[in-house]
């Protein structure tokens, strides 16, 4: 417990009292321990806490939010009277029927083990990962890798007598390798992450990682530029899901969806895709990255359908969206710590697999681009304009595979792209990311089978 | 804050520390969202972390708290030296800065206004853009921030250093629909009083593009000579700043590595990090490692004449450091730019406006899309075909590729009037870059 129940009790007794229609206390303990090797060394080995507690206050739809380090009772207390007189809210003199905070049940989203190990086992992983990376070509020039572990603990009380609490464990590595040959260089990168403890490093296939890293940065360092042009894609599974997380999910978060500033805001019901597309935004799948058991506003979390059959289902909404748009609560109120207010945010995110094979894709394209691996991108949720780079691509003649390419990116705009996704493969995969938007920075999962995009603007070489 | 910093460091020291430093940032903020007439957020932060870099055995060891109460203090310390003993030896990191007196500065110009005004403030930008054309259907980000930060330096030599900064920015964006057609735009302002802020100025340039681009399509494919806006400039330097960093150049990870001396833009391209440029808005007295700064030319007539250096870096290539250290509470010993100044060249408005060529004023994707270590770029660009200065069709929906080190050594004019970008950390002319790759339709 982060905080005595009955201080909890008094702080939100206050806000009522001063006319608050509902108070919230998000309290947060999260101790991260990172690592960075490069050039063969340890570079540097970092360790913290962080520690605070966030208040949020609704009067009507005016949300009020504020933070601090301390868990003091009278601290709390002020930071309440703070945000109320901001707006001279005169006390209301209601008074909070009494609150009886019980303890919330939910399924726990089950966790690799939090396996404790020394700093030495955690170091030796890493530096076999650079081994095996190095090992697979002298072109390897250099191996960077960030090792981050951390644990989350959060409590939450609401002025609706709700008391939730949930420990979330967080793992992940991220490798670079850099390929060199004479004055030329390119990058290679993998990062996978897992909600869970040490053990995932001990299960996860380093030479794969190690293969993965190294073959990317060698087959971008031949690679030609890519011929700009609208052209047929084939993009892969995992990471290449980014794409549909900034071009399609970004827009059915009631953040943007209340505000009208989604193009897909009135899209409910609507043919909004190809109905080859279905796509989910499930928060418990075991051990995933994005998985939470509850979300950061005490809801058990839940699966999610977004688009079914091309057709737009459901949207996602924390309380706020609720109150403001009536679209049903899916436990996805999220947030990067105590010093962010909640927002609708995803979770694991993915089109859900269908039939086609990647052969059957590349041959009904014919000429076009194979994109292996994806980078990163943005949207604008307004007017749903994305853009993504590729990581690693291949230009495809007749069906085949012919040489890679670099300097690739894709642009478009998301409600067009939805209506050309035209075949979706069965080759289904996650891949752990981070997502940047109002409420910080959280650990969320991209996905996505293969899928074949009849036509897209690729940007690259005249 | 100087007591509990030499508190700390003591505390490492006496712990088995040969070294130490010890970086403490506050900060308060308040922000006010308003939409639909109403204010819709209020958010109040108010932040403290301390850092603790030690040093053991020429070991690196760091970590940091969020609490200072004497629990959290000596975990940290202790933290910090256990991670030492696990790290490899460091040659080259040490605490060497020891200044003959403190360095103090504090937060001047204080914003005075009221609550009440900065709702005011908030709720007047969103109903006057909202105004301006009937077609704007939301305003999806639109309030005023007020923030002050207050940062502590202080090492085991002694050096005490003291910096704060204290501003406002208020923001606002355009959505608009006609039919199918949507357009829309965002813009900022920085002041250090609400009294100094050009609310008219931040509407019209939002809405100068964003009406603009409602009719805007995109240009053939080809090659186009452009003109980038200071933002986007900006935007395109940060993303390939890691060419200046000594840091990046040990870890073979700076393309420009091994080219001190050699020429690597055109011979009119000089570029200055200038932390105390009598124009910018923000002034850096003091680097993470109690360094007092100054200017630093990196390019001079297209040569590249130095990196960024800590004291790390220049102990590696035995120079002197050159103030760029850079190190928050929660991270490890880095280098970074502050102010960017690039030199005026000789040419006319009218000169480097004069034929066909695309106007960029913003683009999407510039970190994804540029991959620092080959110097390849490519991403979404908006803005406008122009031919001799006149802007003949907005344009939206394109790409644009090259490669960095090809785009500085393919400039083909100058300007010799000086632009900023809105957060007046850039300065640079209006700069015509050659025939870069465009995709459109």
């Amino acid at each position: 417990m982060l905080i005595q129940k009955e201080t909890a009790h008094d702080v939100i007794a206050y806000a009522v009292s001063l006319g608050a229609d509902f108070c919230e206390l998000f309290i947060e303990k999260t101790s991260i321990q990172s690592i960075f090797y490069t050039s063969k060394k340890i570079k540097d080995i970092s360790s913290g806490i962080d520690s605070g507690i966030g208040v949020r206050l609704i009067y009507g739809d005016l949300a009020l939010y504020a933070y601090s380090n301390s868990n003091k009772k009278e601290d709390l207390m002020d930071m309440v009277k703070k945000l109320a007189s901001q707006f001279s809210i005169k006390s209301s003199h209601k008074n909070l029927a009494a609150l009886n905070f019980t303890p919330l049940q939910y399924k726990m989203i089950s966790a690799l083990p939090n396996k404790d190990v020394l700093l030495t086992e955690k170091i030796e992983a890493l530096k076999k990962l650079d081994t095996l990376t190095r090992g697979h070509s002298p072109l390897i020039s250099q191996v960077s890798i960030r090792f981050l572990q951390k644990e989350q603990n959060i409590e939450i009380y609401n002025s609706e007598g709700l008391h939730a609490s949930e420990t979330r464990p967080y793992i992940r590595i991220y490798s670079e390798a850099v390929a060199q040959d004479g004055t030329e260089q390119a990058t290679g990168s993998v990062s996978p992450g897992r909600r869970g403890g040490f053990n995932f490093i001990e299960t996860l296939n380093l030479q794969e990682a190690a293969e993965t890293a190294a073959k990317q940065a060698l087959v971008v360092l031949k690679a030609k530029p890519c011929p700009a042009g609208v052209m047929p894609v084939v993009i892969e599974n995992g990471f290449g899901g980014v794409i549909f997380h900034e071009a399609c999910g970004h827009l059915l978060e009631t953040t943007s969806v209340e505000k009208k500033s989604s193009v897909l805001w009135d899209k409910k019901g609507e043919m909004i895709a190809h109905s080859a597309v279905s796509a989910v935004d499930d928060g418990t799948n075991e051990n995933m990255w994005g998985s939470l058991s509850i979300d950061d506003e005490g809801m058990p979390t839940q699966r999610t359908q977004l688009i079914k059959n091309g057709i737009l289902e459901n949207f996602i909404c924390d309380k706020i969206g609720n109150m403001k748009t009536g679209h049903a609560r899916t436990g996805s109120g999220r947030r990067q710590s105590y010093r962010f207010a909640p927002a609708s945010r995803m979770r694991n995110t993915f089109i859900d697999k269908g039939t086609s094979t990647l052969d059957d894709m590349m041959q009904s394209m014919g000429d076009g681009l194979y994109c292996a691996a994806m980078g990163g991108g943005s949207v604008n949720p307004g007017t749903g304009e994305f853009n993504f780079s590729v990581n690693e691509g291949y230009l495809v003649k007749n069906g085949k595979i012919q040489n890679a390419i670099k300097g690739a990116t894709l642009i478009g705009k998301g409600a067009d792209i939805l209506h050309k996704i035209s075949m979706v493969g069965n080759n289904l995969e996650l891949a752990a990311g981070m997502c940047g938007s109002v409420s910080g920075s959280i650990p969320t999962t991209v996905g996505q089978p293969a899928l074949k995009v009849d036509d897209i603007l690729v940007g690259g070489q005249v | 804050m100087k007591n509990l910093i030499q508190k700390t460091i003591d505390r490492a020291m006496n712990s088995g520390a040969d070294a130490c430093d010890v970086i403490i940032s506050n900060g308060d903020s308040m922000n006010f969202s308003a939409q639909d007439a109403k204010l819709e957020k209020f958010k109040v932060a108010k932040t403290s972390v301390l850092g603790i870099r030690v040093i053991k055995n020429k070991k690196i060891g760091l970590s940091y708290s969020e609490s200072f109460d004497e629990d959290a203090i000596n975990f940290a310390v202790k933290s910090s030296l256990e991670n030492a003993d696990y790290s490899d030896v460091n040659e080259f990191e040490s605490i060497q800065v020891k200044n003959a007196s403190d360095f103090v500065k504090k937060s001047t110009d204080k914003d005075m206004s009221s609550t009440e005004e900065k709702i005011e403030f908030a709720l007047k930008l969103e109903s006057e853009i909202r105004k301006r054309d009937p077609r704007i259907t939301a305003v999806p980000y639109n309030g005023l921030s007020v923030a002050e930060s207050q940062s502590y330096y202080m090492n085991s030599l002694g050096t005490y250093t003291e910096e704060g900064e204290s501003y406002l920015s208020g923001y606002t964006s355009a959505l608009l629909k006609e039919g199918d057609i949507t357009s829309m735009h965002y813009s900022s302002m920085q002041e250090r009083s609400l009294a100094k802020m050009d609310l008219n100025k931040c509407i019209e340039e939002t809405l100068e593009h964003a009406v603009n681009w409602m009719n805007a399509k995109p240009v053939a494919t080809g090659k186009y000579d452009v003109v980038f806006d200071t933002e986007v400039l900006s935007e395109i330097l940060g993303a390939f700043s890691s060419c200046f960093s000594a840091k990046e150049a040990i870890e073979k990870t700076n393309p420009w590595e091994n080219k001190l001396n050699q020429t690597v833009a055109d011979a009119r391209f000089t570029m200055i990090d200038s932390p105390l440029y009598a124009d910018a808005f923000f002034k850096q007295h003091v680097d993470s490692e109690g360094v007092l700064k100054k200017d630093l030319t990196l390019i001079d007539n297209g040569v590249l004449k130095s990196f960024f250096h800590n004291t790390a870096t220049a102990n590696y290539y035995k120079t002197t450091t050159t103030g760029h250290a850079a190190r928050g509470a929660k991270s490890a010993l880095g280098v970074s730019g502050s102010n960017w100044l690039i030199k005026p060249g000789t040419s006319s408005r009218d000169e480097v406006t004069d034929g066909t060529y695309l106007e960029v004023v913003d683009v999407m994707g510039i970190g994804p899309g540029s991959d620092s270590v080959s110097g390849e770029f490519s991403f979404g660009a908006s803005g406008y075909l122009c031919k001799n200065g006149k802007r003949i069709q907005p344009v939206k929906g394109i790409t644009i590729a090259g490669n960095f080190n090809k785009l500085l050594t393919g400039i083909k004019c100058m300007g010799r009037d000086l632009q900023h970008n809105h957060s007046r950390g850039m300065f640079a002319p209006l700069i015509k870059f050659s025939e870069l790759s465009v995709a459109g339709k």
